[in-house]
């Protein structure tokens, strides 16, 4: 596992940014070679996603090769009411890039048939050679996606009925009224993250600090399900000061040593220079 | 050896000989024509035949391809060629057109699957020629020649069919705010990028650049007299006449507008009324919502510059306007009156349920007879301050309807001509501060609007342009207002604090909401006809779209 220490949001936005430009751009995507990208939703990547409509707005990535899959879906909500993860993605992301409509797959929550929406999603990954890159969040309570505290580590893309937490924390986007909250959602599987070739996870704020720290300093356990990420061979998890408030400081001080070391997988001095890209 | 003509894959001239196809790869100058086998590169067999293609006279080398002559494969190219031949006749379904090649053919070697791909062959051929021929059918219109007969208003350009355009590098007006947005365009109506995205999964076909321009819904203009020189009321072919100011108001950022017939004789009515059809703008002009008919129930006190021994009364009701204006009202939009005739509130009631719109002006009536009006169904007030009693503290009149408490808060609209002249900057100041929401931009132009600066007759009249105002030759007294549309939104930005946002929509969003039709115009909703302009930052006009297609651009006078 890397863990990747930055002083705050916006530098945590920036570093993860650069890193998925940095992937993408050494794996050369063409048309016979798309980059199959995983992502998230939420208020933690949204930053991230700026920064991307930043560098694609200054000609130094492109989305043209690109093949994303998002994590989740709420299950009964119309595809344009403004909280589902549709038109999420498309404001905040899709929007301003020049990714191909039908290489974005998001899951279908008003699908006739939600068994065969999921397996038909986990075919779609198979088909596109499995994803590169696995980008995601964490919830307070340890989850990744909606896999629910109890969720199994093995799982694949299904169904979910959201648990009381997860609502409330969900309410503030639907005008901190509860009960207009879906409670169920399509998700994709903590069996299905871990078969991406790599994971990289965004936990920002000292709220997800406790998370965190079940995360990576305890161990292996289906009650905080990111931690099944340390059975992943190359995980990277970015995380900001106030996160690590619950961790013990000699996890802290290692990691921070090793910026520099972390910090050339993301700078491109000599393209970053060519088209403006300040470096970190 | 039987030569058999047909065509490649792609198009070329071929032959069938023994079962072999050649592929035309030359003309001799004697006429003769060089065909070389077409299975591969590689394989050198060559045939010539006469320039008539019957009879081969020579043969060069020997088939070094591994290729066994098939007669099944042959006959399935000639039937797939003498399909594509039969694509010009469009009347045929491609089904029919199948199905009498195969009558035609008896006994062959074709499978099923030859036939299948046959025939879908001849789908995409029809698919992809499709546009092509519709354009031939129906030659597009060349841009100056204004042809003054049934224009194809309203229909989208042939070559444009279902393409989708996306107007980037520029400012929206979205929810009552100026915001950076792309705007998305297809078959003339605004379409919602979203959908398009996730459920069509195409992108856009055209993109272009508006180079930070601001976007907004064409203006709508409820209030116009003529322009031009052209005089709506007094003219003896009003098709002309209206299509010729509809064409120059494109100019001024207007995409729909109200003609006006100010007060007129019976047989004028009759005349004009019939033959001034709502319609949908195009390259050749505006957009027509419907007439207004400004009169002649008017106050003869308050008649301004309309003729008094015109004027009348429906003192029987409905029948007395239906006997001015004709009983056919289908191309009425709006009709003003003054409320404090008698028998007004049963007309406004009448002409309301034929869905007209009512608007109080030109009158000398108190607020307790405007309220009545407008508890009856007018929602609208003609060119407020002018031509009606002026504000008193104790009887605010007409002008007092903006903060009555007896009518609903979201009527009466209100026309203002904000050109600097007819309305004083503090008294539209006012009336913003006062009902902002039912402000509505009106130009009430005459007809030298649009000239230029200096003399010109009016029958027996002589005018003289000075400027923005237009006064009787040797007097200073206002003929009418001559100010376009765009002067009147600048103007209106400039007196009061209202900003962009809300100085345009005083021209676009509030007269659709009068008119009841922003289902369609006078915003840049996902649903909506695709007429809106291209401004700059001080408000002026870079061009102008209808439909989606560009009918007017600053460019072009450059």
């Amino acid at each position: 596992m890397k863990l990747a220490i930055l002083d705050n949001y916006v530098k945590v936005s920036e570093w993860a940014a650069k890193y998925i430009k940095r992937r993408i751009l050494d794996f050369n995507p063409g048309p016979d070679n798309f980059f199959t990208l995983g992502l998230p939703t939420g208020s933690t990547p949204l930053g991230t996603y700026k920064k991307l409509i930043e560098f694609h707005k200054a000609g130094a990535l492109s989305f043209k090769y690109v093949k994303t899959f998002n994590m989740d879906e709420y299950v009964g909500l119309p595809r344009d009411h403004p909280e589902s993860y549709h038109s999420f993605m498309w404001t905040n992301f899709f929007k301003h890039i020049d990714i191909q409509p039908e290489n974005a797959h998001i899951l279908d929550g008003n699908a006739p048939d939600v068994m065969k929406e999921c397996d038909d999603f986990e075919r779609k990954i198979a088909e596109s050679g499995g994803i590169e890159l696995f980008v995601g969040g964490i919830g307070p309570d340890g989850h990744i996606a909606f896999n629910e505290p109890g969720s199994s580590l093995v799982s694949r893309t299904r169904i979910k009925t959201l648990n009381k937490d997860t609502i409330m924390a969900n309410a503030r986007f639907f005008d901190g009224d509860m009960s207009k909250v879906p409670r169920q959602a399509l998700t994709v599987g903590v069996g299905t993250v871990m078969d991406a070739r790599e994971v990289m996870i965004l936990i920002t704020g000292a709220h997800k600090a406790l998370a965190l720290h079940k995360a990576i300093e305890e161990g292996v356990c289906h009650m905080w399900t990111v931690s099944a990420f340390q059975q992943h061979p190359r995980s990277i998890f970015v995380c900001d000061e106030d996160a690590t408030l619950e961790l013990k400081v000699k996890t802290v001080r290692y990691f921070k040593d090793l910026m520099t070391i972390h910090n050339q997988l993301v700078d491109d001095p000599v393209n970053d220079k060519i088209k403006g890209v300040k470096s970190s | 050896m039987e030569v058999k003509h047909t065509e490649t894959n792609r198009g070329n001239k071929a032959i069938i000989v023994d079962g072999y196809v050649y592929r035309k790869i030359n003309t001799l100058k004697n006429g003769n024509i060089v065909y070389i086998c077409s299975v591969s590169k590689n394989c050198k067999k060559s045939l010539t035949t006469d320039s008539d293609g019957v009879n081969v006279v020579k043969s060069r080398n020997q088939h070094s391809c591994k290729n066994e002559p098939n007669e099944r494969k042959a006959e399935a190219r000639q039937l797939r060629v003498r399909l594509k031949k039969q694509t010009q006749d469009y009347i045929k379904s491609p089904a029919a057109v199948v199905k009498s090649e195969l009558t035609r053919i008896e006994d062959s070697n074709l499978q099923d699957r030859d036939i299948r791909n046959a025939s879908m062959a001849l789908y995409r051929h029809r698919r992809k020629n499709l546009i092509t021929v519709l354009e031939s059918i129906a030659p597009p219109q060349a841009p100056l020649e204004r042809v003054l007969t049934t224009s194809q208003s309203g229909e989208v350009k042939m070559s444009n069919l279902g393409r989708i355009f996306k107007y980037t590098n520029c400012r929206l007006i979205r929810g009552g705010d100026l915001i950076t947005d792309d705007l998305w365009v297809r078959d003339g109506i605004i379409v919602n990028p979203e959908e398009i995205f996730f459920q069509e999964k195409v992108s856009a076909d055209v993109v272009v650049d508006c180079k930070g321009a601001i976007i907004c819904a064409g203006f709508i203009d409820v209030q116009i007299n003529g322009a031009f020189g052209e005089d709506f009321s007094n003219t003896d072919n009003i098709e002309d006449c209206v299509s010729k100011v509809a064409f120059g108001i494109l100019a001024h950022g207007v995409t729909s507008f109200c003609p006006t017939i100010v007060t007129s004789s019976g047989s004028t009515y009759k005349q004009v009324v019939p033959r001034v059809k709502k319609r949908n703008g195009s390259e050749e002009g505006a957009g027509i919502l419907g007439l207004h008919l400004e009169g002649p129930f008017i106050s003869k006190e308050k008649r301004g510059a309309h003729d008094v021994d015109l004027i009348q009364t429906f003192n029987n009701g409905m029948s007395d306007v239906t006997k001015i204006y004709g009983e056919d009202l289908s191309n009425v939009a709006i009709v003003t009156l003054a409320p404090e005739l008698e028998r007004s509130a049963e007309v406004i009631r009448e002409l309301v349920s034929r869905g007209i719109k009512v608007s109080v002006g030109h009158s000398v009536a108190n607020l307790i007879q405007g309220e009545e009006a407008v508890n009856s169904g007018a929602t609208f007030i003609t060119h407020l301050f002018n031509a009606m009693l002026p504000f008193h503290h104790r009887d605010p009149g007409l002008i007092g309807l903006l903060t009555s408490k007896r009518v609903p808060s979201d009527v009466p609209f209100y026309g203002v001509i904000s050109d600097g002249i007819h309305t004083h900057p503090a008294a539209l100041r006012i009336a913003y501060r006062v009902d902002q929401r039912g402000m509505v931009l009106v130009t009430d132009a005459i007809s030298a609007m649009g000239l230029p600066e200096g003399e010109h007759r009016f029958g027996s009249q002589t005018m003289e342009i000075k400027g923005r105002r237009a006064v009787i030759k040797g007097t200073q007294t206002l003929c009418g207002s001559i100010a376009t549309m765009d002067m009147c939104v600048q103007h209106l930005r400039k007196s009061t604090t209202c900003g962009t946002v809300k100085a345009l929509e005083a021209a676009t969003f509030h007269p659709a909401h009068f008119l009841g039709i922003t289902d369609r115009k006078g915003t840049l909703d996902f649903g909506t006809d695709a007429d809106f302009i291209l401004l700059d930052d001080d408000l002026k006009v870079l061009a102008t779209y209808i439909g989606g297609e560009c009918v007017w651009s600053r460019q072009e006078l450059e």
